[in-house]
């Protein structure tokens, strides 16, 4: 499953391990661009749950 | 270009000057260790530090009004060029707008707080517990004075020292976003101790603030962990007192992440994932900093104001760029 299919609390929960993870491991570029990855699916989860709510 | 930042170079008076963002936290830029970009024909100054493969900038452009976006600008080529990731924290409200306005991504990061003097007093209620911790620290024989910090350095190392060493094995000081004690800019805080039986046990480092909200901010502060409680609260208590004597209009107590977090305070284009992570780390991001504990011992004294302060990411909100702040503070 894609971090885009994945559900809000999962991706949440991914959120809190990736910054977990890079303050272990600060200068790995591939793990800081997964974690963007997961932000960026985030945003877009949480951007369509408001604009359904307005 | 950028060059080592000294109390002797353009900082202090770009500080001084352009405080259009009114942040409180400003004469942190002079600390020892902290770079500084300026570009000819633009006047003002940036501060950062790089780590990593990231540059962290403490609060936005210190530049008159006209040249603060073109500043911005060419840091943030200069910063690009460099191959770094460009992070701005401790944004004040004005600056959240003109890097919104320039496509970063900006969310509120914490606030900083601060109280107003004039009307100030501990009588009354709600300082019930707070009176009656001085009165526990000056029982038990403590007295406090200003004093120059040249003349007590063995001591604030002691205190230093055997602060750090109850924080466990792992712990480290922090920098950056912290004040410091010497070097140039020391002639231009102040330095209240505590001693009890002529023994330093405590003391607070003031710095100064400039703008409207002009004052002073209760800085660095260090106790002995075994000392008698109240220690700070009854050095702080006495700095007031004098404080107003002297007219001084407010008292800041800086920057605490993850608190006064409020929705009203984004802006349009903000990342709701990191507005999450944030409200996240108010209740559970003790291990990364103890923001509640931090936010408990600032609303004893009632602050009057709540100063929203921002994060500024040069793209999409990174958890690389925000955990690079903690590094860049020294923090892992």
């Amino acid at each position: 499953m894609t971090h885009r299919e994945s559900g809000t609390d999962a991706l949440r929960q991914s959120m809190v391990d990736y910054l977990m993870r890079i303050i272990g491991l600060p200068d790995d570029e591939e793990l800081a661009r997964e974690a963007d990855e997961v932000v960026r699916a985030l945003d877009g989860r949480l951007s369509t749950g408001r604009h359904a709510a307005a | 270009m950028s060059a080592t930042a000294t109390a002797e170079n353009p900082v202090l008076r770009a500080v001084r000057t352009h405080t259009q963002a009114e942040n409180s936290s400003s004469f942190l830029t002079l600390n020892s260790g902290n770079s500084v970009f300026t570009t000819p024909g633009a006047d003002g100054v940036i501060v950062y530090r790089t780590t990593g493969r990231f540059a962290v900038q403490l609060g936005g452009p210190f530049a008159a009004p006209e040249t603060y976006d073109t500043l911005l600008r060419r840091f943030t080529e200069h910063v690009r060029g460099q191959g770094l990731r460009l992070v701005g924290v401790q944004l004040q409200r004005h600056d959240a707008e003109r890097y919104a306005a320039q496509g970063f991504t900006v969310n509120q990061i914490g606030a900083s707080w601060a109280v107003s003097l004039p009307e100030f007093s501990l009588r009354g209620g709600r300082f019930v517990q707070l009176r009656n911790k001085i009165s526990r620290a000056l029982r038990n024989g403590l007295e406090i004075a200003e004093v120059p910090a040249g003349d007590y350095h063995t001591a604030l190392e002691a205190i230093d020292n055997a602060w750090l060493g109850s924080k466990g094995e792992q712990a480290r000081p922090l920098e950056f976003l912290v004040g410091q004690l010497g070097g140039d800019a020391q002639q231009h805080r102040r330095l209240f101790v505590g001693t009890i039986d002529g023994a330093p046990v405590a003391y607070i480092s003031y710095s100064p603030v400039y703008g409207s909200r002009a004052g002073w901010m209760h800085d660095l502060s260090r106790r002995i962990p075994s000392g008698s409680p109240g220690l700070m609260e009854a050095i702080n208590a006495h700095a007031i007192e004098r404080f107003r004597e002297e007219g001084v209009e407010w008292l800041h107590f800086g920057f605490t992440p993850f608190t006064g977090l409020d929705e009203a305070n984004e802006l349009p284009g903000h990342s709701p994932a990191f507005q999450w992570l944030m409200h996240f780390l108010w209740e559970h991001g003790e291990a990364l900093y103890p923001a509640q504990t931090q936010l408990a011992y600032k609303q004893k004294w009632a602050p009057d104001a709540l100063l929203p302060e921002y994060v500024a990411f040069d793209g999409q909100a990174s958890l690389a760029s925000f955990a690079h702040i903690f590094r860049a503070c020294n923090a892992f």
